[in-house]
């Protein structure tokens, strides 16, 4: 009785494990996290049009005041009309201006210059990784050796002359962090296609008649694209707090132009009384860092298991 | 006895050298080897690991490793072409189309971020110019004819949802796409199940005999040689040490190594707990090869003149059966 009664339960039990779906795999940390990218985002995009005041706009009566305080007086413009109410979401910095708008205007400046300085290495670095690792013998020796100079120039050095010889702008900034990523990208994707070369694919394309540019483009950078995206991911957090640690120096987006960096920098002075100043963007600049990190890691999760399949 | 067919060999080597310069020395892993192959021919070549089988098929298309040479004074003659002396823009008008390889591991000969479909008809688009659409069309019947059940599925899955012995299907079916006059198969079966293996010699021996294709077998399996292959090389130490007409070669073996090659195969008849044969020691340091034979120091027929002279590849009773020893095995196996 008793065996015929588990017989029959184990028959009704069907074992029904679906295979976890790759948005299942992600995780909520990824959803999150995108979540808060895409605010960030959409909110830079769209600051133009949002009902704000001038990022730069001063209001002398309300210096470093808490987040929720309004707006008391009228603008300095004369007009006579009421001034519609407006409440400092975040409060006011050192010098009266809305703290909500400055970061939505200065993560034009992070995401740029956390955006495109990946590109730059990721394209640049990449490339030579690829042909470093590929050729292998007296071009790797040299182009290594050109990276293993940048890496030991002190970045910070660099950055100083040219925004003291060339000019401090956004562009200049891009492109000197952008130049110092190239590296550890050529590193990254070097590694990789030393992997890649050694497996017989690659000599079996070379057998079917292929020249060194079609196994270059289609058996070897299809094989290293993913870890390089993933590594860029990361460079994309590296490069936003790098932007914030310029403009803490003042070597990043000159003066009334808004940056996370820039702010928390500013509130340093008042960091006893009026705190918030200075934690607000740091706390943005925490929380998008953070959300990068998080995204990159989630993907190399489902890179690796899908490395497993093979 | 063994009809020898006439006119011009379709490959022909002579005298390949090949050495590899690496941090221990020079590794001569090719030595002074010819040997010719006609039309619809198989030559297997049959050796242990590291006895330049390998070596030798990739020193045919150039597909060697950079620290690789092959001497100047070599030749390699492939349908009145010669081939070391080409750049490699015209080699690759010949590889893939007119000279195709299957490799070792089909879990590793395959792109894995390419699908079936696209890596078979690449060799169409790129030989031919033919059209993505049609070639993509044409890999689905070319996947039937190797064997590969629901083709029209298979050409849009990766490698990696394929097994073993259907990947190294698909590795034939590249190899066999653009209908190549010499097709050198390098291990086919060694990275596979044993039930696998049979299917994939047979469907190799197939599809050559269908378009009358040379084939070059390279195997470490006596066995796997024995069947399908015409001619058969044995390799030790990079040197050619007994070359005949595969029948003869199994009815008397004159080579020491063959015939110990020969006794260190498992076979099904001997009673439960026989005690293997195998060949003792090590294959010979390929940097610095002993004087004399080198097969030597392992031969049980082993004499003074061995290590002093080294055998040349000579014949006696018989003009197609070669073979390097001074004291060779005599009679029927």
């Amino acid at each position: 009785m008793m065996g015929s009664g588990l017989n029959s339960d184990r028959k009704s039990k069907v074992i029904t494990v679906e295979p976890k779906s790759v948005w299942q795999k992600l995780g909520a940390s990824f959803w999150l996290s995108m979540m808060w990218i895409t605010l960030v985002v959409f909110g830079a995009i769209i600051a133009d049009l949002l009902p704000l005041p001038e990022y730069d706009s001063i209001d002398w009566m309300n210096q470093a005041s808490p987040p929720g305080s309004t707006r008391s007086i009228q603008p300095l413009n004369g007009s006579q009309a009421e001034p519609e109410p407006f409440v400092y979401l975040f409060g006011t910095d050192t010098m009266g201006r809305d703290i909500f708008t400055r970061l939505i205007f200065g993560a034009r400046v992070s995401l740029l210059v956390g955006l495109i300085t990946p590109i730059i290495g990721l394209l640049v670095g990449g490339m030579l990784g690829v042909l470093a690792g590929f050729y292998r013998g007296r071009l790797d020796t040299f182009i290594m050796a050109a990276m293993d100079t940048i890496l030991a120039f002190p970045g910070l050095v660099l950055l100083l002359a040219i925004t003291f010889y060339i000019g401090q702008n956004l562009t200049n900034i891009i492109i000197a962090l952008g130049f110092l990523t190239i590296p550890s990208f050529s590193r990254v994707a070097r590694a990789n296609t030393l992997t890649v070369s050694r497996r017989e694919f690659i000599q079996a394309s070379r057998m079917t008649g292929q020249n060194d540019f079609y196994i270059l483009i289609r058996d070897i950078l299809p094989n290293i694209i993913l870890p390089l995206i993933v590594y860029a991911l990361f460079v994309v957090s590296y490069m936003i707090v790098a932007e914030g640690t310029l403009s803490f120096l003042g070597l990043s987006v000159p003066a009334p132009d808004p940056s996370w960096g820039g702010m928390i920098a500013e509130g340093k002075e008042v960091l006893d009384e009026a705190s918030h100043v200075s934690f607000i963007p740091a706390m943005v600049l925490f929380l998008t860092v953070l959300s990068f990190n998080l995204i990159g890691d989630a993907l190399r999760g489902v890179i690796d298991s899908k490395d497993g399949q093979l | 006895m063994i009809r020898r067919p006439a006119g011009l060999p379709l490959l022909s080597i002579q005298n390949l050298e090949t050495t590899i310069v690496t941090d221990h020395g020079i590794v001569r892993a090719v030595n002074h080897i010819s040997f010719d192959l006609h039309k619809g021919r198989t030559l297997g070549i049959v050796g242990e690991s590291g006895s330049g089988k390998s070596i030798l098929s990739k020193s045919i298309l150039k597909l060697l490793p950079k620290n690789a040479h092959v001497s100047c004074k070599s030749r390699i003659f492939f349908d009145g072409l010669e081939l070391n002396k080409m750049s490699s823009k015209t080699l690759n008008k010949i590889r893939g189309k007119r000279i195709a390889m299957i490799f070792q591991d089909p879990m590793s000969s395959l792109n894995p971020v390419m699908t079936i479909g696209n890596q078979i008809a690449e060799s169409w688009i790129h030989h031919f110019r033919m059209k993505k659409n049609r070639a993509q069309n044409r890999s689905v019947g070319l996947l039937k004819s190797v064997g590969i059940a629901n083709p029209e599925q298979r050409v849009r899955q990766y490698p990696h949802q394929l097994s073993g012995g259907m990947r190294q299907r698909v590795a034939i079916a590249i190899a066999l796409a653009c209908e190549p006059e010499l097709l050198i198969a390098d291990e086919p079966t060694t990275a596979l199940d044993v039930t696998v293996q049979a299917d994939i010699l047979d469907l190799l021996t197939q599809r050559q005999a269908e378009k009358n294709m040379s084939m070059i077998l390279i195997t470490h399996d006596l066995g796997v040689a024995a069947g399908r292959a015409d001619d058969i090389i044995v390799m030790y130490a990079g040197r050619i040490v007994e070359q005949a007409p595969a029948g003869q070669l199994f009815s008397t073996m004159r080579m020491p190594y063959t015939h110990a090659l020969m006794n260190s195969i498992p076979r099904l008849e001997n009673p439960p707990h026989t005690k293997q044969n195998f060949i003792e020691g090590q294959s010979p340091d390929l940097t610095n090869l002993p004087g004399g034979c080198s097969f030597a120091p392992r031969c049980s027929r082993v004499r003074k003149r061995c290590k002093r002279e080294e055998p040349p590849l000579s014949f006696d009773s018989r003009h197609d059966h070669l073979f390097a020893c001074w004291y060779p095995v005599c009679g029927a196996n």
